[in-house]
């Protein structure tokens, strides 16, 4: 193998595919790149036995081969390489050399077969989308997702993909997540040329790579695959593939509440400033923090003894009763309003402790549901 | 209705149906066959997952010709000779079943090495004749697993030993027979887990324990990194698994499980290998003796690292690390690894490290990852990350406010528990209330939780309330399963606090930091453990002797 290639392709590849290559593993082979070139192209490829990926990269290629290479070690080199053109040229006992200028490091490198090869996703049912609405649909729910691996399922985001058989939705993607306290589900209309009829659970790790890999991309579209074990997405020259959660994913549908008794739109910006320095107090009390709608505004509150209290007055639109004192955990509400795009929101209440939902005015496709905190003021 | 014997080759066909499953189990035959004839190399081949070839090529003791014929025959074997020898068995084969069953289902070839040294046995298009077995076969990927378990089992069973998995072509496993336990963990577990690994050594009454288990930074979430080996067998008995457990009981969270390697070497005639087809099983004349036997290999050697992490840590931590290898011998990953701590190492240098007046201690450093390292600028500090967080939740479940706030969960989840788990909850039901549990009873012995303690909103419902039952239950004993409201508000902080071993960001640790100061007692746990250790300027300049 002997190649030469820029700098900073070289870099853009190996930076992207480096987070990927696990570095706590049970097979050391896996901490590896595998280099292919062939005609004009290096393919470099990463597998950690969970997610596997796979790029392309310009290069002229002097003699065709492959080679596997430390990543770790890789990625700390090329970010130092002065830009210019690099040479790699595969020796003899296996070592690699890595020239520019007048310059060369050395690497040892493993034989290629050793390389445990990406299991493709290579029948099943698919779909495409745009990089830019799967990003943003990634970015307002992953989130949510359970940190605890005790409860596997919801580690990952539910990816539904057809027709809903929800009354009213009128989305034919959706993705969401819940941690058991709160939920967030963003949907999307998008051109489907047949029903994929898709419900998968997709390891978060999988989706926050992904979300990397199209960030601010706008151009093409994004090839969902998937099959009974795995998915697989491809985007230009990347190819990601995960393996997929299995197990049940609660019933969404039944915990949207169907009603409400107050509903209150309010700037989203203020809202999350408000409630961030809410929650600053608030740390003190397990993150516990009043809300009550009185008056046109929406007040939020915090105390905690020994260090002070917060009453947090924000102007609102208000449709329906006022609303009592109710309490929720100020952090999931701050984590929401972050990923949050519209300038307006909406809180809606129920009765009593039913859960509250925020939406972003006037858009149907996201919603995220969080439960109250029964206090002892309010029983 | 006639009876008839049954001709031979179907006798071997029902008995293949005990003792070969999978291809898995007719790998773990043939390696057996070479260990058993004291094969220091086996070189293992599969095609398609062993659903094509399985090809165990070893440098045994071999065969002649005219003994491959007699191997093929049912109970013929060189192993043992009468019913007495069935209690000291020493050899991993005895019975003379294997061979003659893997004929009946594959077509098998044995092919002595001309040389005289050491056999090949091929075996080609497993279950062939019998199309039922081979429908129930799993995926390559899922069938190639059992594989790579079986020989990693028995490369870390037989150290001195140089095993080879190839599989279509490719290596996946390759240890180098040096006979040091380390270099063939090495080989399967890889250096980051390998480093993690503390030595064993213990004598009992009628044997020995030795082998390597993790220190308790590091736990794992499913038993199977759990391996034992009775008298150089791999085998699976629960009671073993349960007495390493029992060891790391207060060390590890509750859920997860530790790493180890086990030999338990002992007097053969104290132990039954014979009770299941495959072997996998044994039975201990004396289980008590061999559970306390291994509780306390484990107990004794944590016990060890334990002093080596505490007061004395950095000063003479190297005492009782295990090396890995010797240096010539690293495998390329642990060049890599040294490679890689450099670059890291001058990466952060442009990094400036500055206090934070504003807090009363900036973190630095999340060490392994369990403690905090911080200072004042004086001072360095080490704070225990549950015990920190602990006392934090202990005060917050104190205060009027948030004492009994409930964080409702989306779905209620139900739970089911034992007797004596059902009786722990009952008796301490009220208790559980007053701290924001809604819990009611849904039948016998399951239960329906509605809401979590408001501390506890990071923690699955579920997990923690059996937790917390576990725990009642011990605490409280059979007699007695009332336990005093003070308890439980240790038990809901001390399961809703963060673990050892859990990842923080600077900024958590920050605001950790910032609500442990903020509490009644900042130094210590609310079982009365410190939840800090200060080490002062004129402590270090004595211990550097400036
Ligand atoms: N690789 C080998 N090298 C030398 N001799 C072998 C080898 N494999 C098998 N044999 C001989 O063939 C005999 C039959 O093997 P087989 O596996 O059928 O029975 P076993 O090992 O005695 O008992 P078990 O069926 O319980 O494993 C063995 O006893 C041994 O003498
Ligand atoms: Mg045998
Ligand atoms: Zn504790």
């Amino acid at each position: 193998m002997e190649f030469n290639c820029e700098k900073k392709e070289l870099q853009t590849g190996v930076s992207m595919i480096e987070k990927i290559v696990s570095t706590r593993s049970t097979l050391p082979i896996i901490g590896n790149l595998l280099f292919e070139a062939q005609k004009n192209s290096i393919k470099i490829s990463a597998n950690n036995l969970e997610i596997g990926m796979e790029l392309s990269i310009k290069a002229t290629v002097s003699k065709e081969g492959s080679a596997l290479l430390p990543a770790k070690t890789l990625s700390g080199i090329v970010s130092k390489l002065p830009e210019t053109k690099i040479g790699f040229k595969l020796g003899e006992n296996s070592t690699i050399k890595i020239n520019y200028d007048q310059s060369h490091f050395n690497l040892h490198a493993l034989p290629a077969d050793e390389f445990p090869a990406l299991n493709k996703v290579k029948e099943g049912k698919t779909f495409n989308i745009s990089p830019e609405t799967l990003h943003s649909m990634i970015k307002q729910t992953i989130f949510a997702v359970s940190g605890s691996e005790e409860k596997y399922v919801l580690t990952g985001v539910l990816l539904e993909a057809g027709k809903s058989s929800q009354a009213g939705d009128q989305t034919n993607v959706r993705l969401v997540a819940t941690d058991g306290y709160r939920l967030a589900k963003r949907g999307e209309k998008i051109e489907l040329k047949s029903d994929p009829g898709i419900s998968v659970i997709v390891p978060a790790k999988a989706l926050s790579e992904l979300a990397k890999i199209i960030d601010g991309r706008d151009k093409g579209e994004v090839k969902i695959h998937v099959s009974n074990e795995q998915i697989s997405f491809r985007y230009d020259d990347v190819y990601l593939v995960s393996r997929l959660i299995q197990g049940q994913f609660p019933d969404y549908r039944q915990v949207i509440p169907k009603k409400s008794a107050t509903k209150i739109t309010l700037s989203a910006s203020e809202m999350l400033r408000a409630a961030e320095r809410a929650a600053v107090i608030a740390a003190g009390s397990a993150n516990v923090s009043a809300f009550e709608v009185r008056g046109g505004k929406l007040y939020i509150t915090a105390n905690t003894p020994d260090v002070g209290s917060v009453t947090e007055v924000i102007a609102a639109d208000v449709k329906g009763v006022e609303k009592a004192r109710v309490s929720f955990n100020i952090r999931l509400i701050t984590d929401v309003l972050n990923v949050i795009d519209a300038e307006m929101v909406t809180l809606e209440l129920g009765e009593g402790l039913s859960p509250g939902v925020i939406k972003p005015e006037g858009q149907t496709e996201y919603l995220y549901i969080v439960m109250p905190i029964r206090t002892q003021e309010a029983a | 209705m006639t009876i008839k014997l049954l001709p031979d080759d179907l006798i071997n066909k029902i008995a293949a149906g005990e003792v070969i499953e999978r291809p898995a189990s007719v790998v773990k035959e043939l390696v057996e066959n070479s260990l058993d004839a004291g094969a220091t190399r086996v070189m293992v081949e599969v095609q398609e997952a062993g659903k094509k070839l399985i090809s165990v090529a070893d440098n045994g003791s071999g065969m002649t010709e005219a003994e491959t014929k007699l191997a093929l025959q049912r109970h013929s074997t060189s192993k043992i000779t009468s019913a007495d020898d069935l209690f000291a068995i020493k050899t991993l084969g005895f019975r003379g079943e294997a061979l003659p069953s893997i004929a009946s289902v594959a077509k098998m070839e044995l092919a002595p090495n001309p040389a005289g040294q050491g056999l090949t046995a091929e075996v080609k298009t497993l279950f062939y004749n019998t199309p039922a077995r081979k429908k129930f076969l799993k995926s390559n990927a899922t069938e190639m697993g059992h594989i790579g378990d079986i020989i990693a089992k028995y490369a870390l069973a037989r150290p001195a030993v140089a095993f080879r998995l190839t599989a279509d072509g490719k290596v996946l496993l390759n240890s180098p027979g040096t006979g040091n336990l380390l270099d063939a963990v090495l080989a399967v577990y890889g250096p980051e887990l390998t480093r993690e690994l503390v030595p064993v050594d213990h004598p009992f009454r009628s044997g020995r324990v030795h082998g390597l288990i993790s220190r308790p930074t590091i736990s794992r979430l499913d038993k199977n990194y759990e391996t034992f080996f009775v008298n150089g067998r791999y085998v699976k008995n629960f009671l073993l698994n349960r007495a390493l457990e029992e060891a790391y009981r207060t060390l590890i969270p509750n859920g997860r499980y530790p790493v180890a390697i086990l030999f338990v070497e002992i007097d053969p005639a104290q132990v039954d290998v014979n009770v299941h087809p495959t072997k996998r099983e044994v039975k201990f004349a004396d289980n008590t003796m061999v559970m306390q036997a291994v509780r306390e290999a484990v107990q004794v050697a944590l016990e060890v690292t334990g002093k080596d992490m505490g007061a004395d840590a950095g000063i003479d931590a190297g005492g009782e690390m295990v090396e890995i290898g010797s240096n010539d011998q690293l495998p390329i990953s642990g060049f890599e690894t040294g490679l890689q701590t450099l670059i890291t190492a001058s990466n952060s240098e442009s990094t400036e490290l500055s206090v934070d007046p504003a807090q009363p201690l900036t973190p630095i450093y999340q060490l392994m990852p369990t403690y905090i390292v911080a200072t004042d600028g004086r001072e360095l500090v080490l704070i225990d990350q549950h015990a920190a967080h602990e006392r934090t939740l202990y005060d917050q479940l104190s205060g009027k406010k948030t004492a009994g706030a409930s964080q409702i969960l989306l779905v209620p989840e139900t739970i089911e528990l034992s007797v004596g788990e059902t009786l722990a909850l009952m008796s301490n039901l009220d208790n559980l209330k007053c701290f924001g549990f809604e819990i009611a009873e849904f039948g016998s012995n399951s239960f329906i939780v509605r809401a979590v303690p408001a501390v506890s909103a990071k923690i699955p419902a579920k997990q923690l309330l059996h937790d917390i039952v576990t725990e009642l239950l011990e605490e409280g004993g059979s007699t007695q399963l009332e336990v005093k409201k003070e308890n439980i508000r240790k038990l809901v902080a001390c399961h809703s606090a963060i673990k050892a071993g859990e990842r923080l960001t600077p900024l958590e640790m920050a605001g950790l930091i910032r609500a442990l100061f903020l509490t009644e007692n900042p130094l210590t746990c609310p079982h009365g453990r410190p939840t800090m250790i200060r080490i002062s300027q004129a402590e270090l300049t004595k211990m550097f002797g400036r």
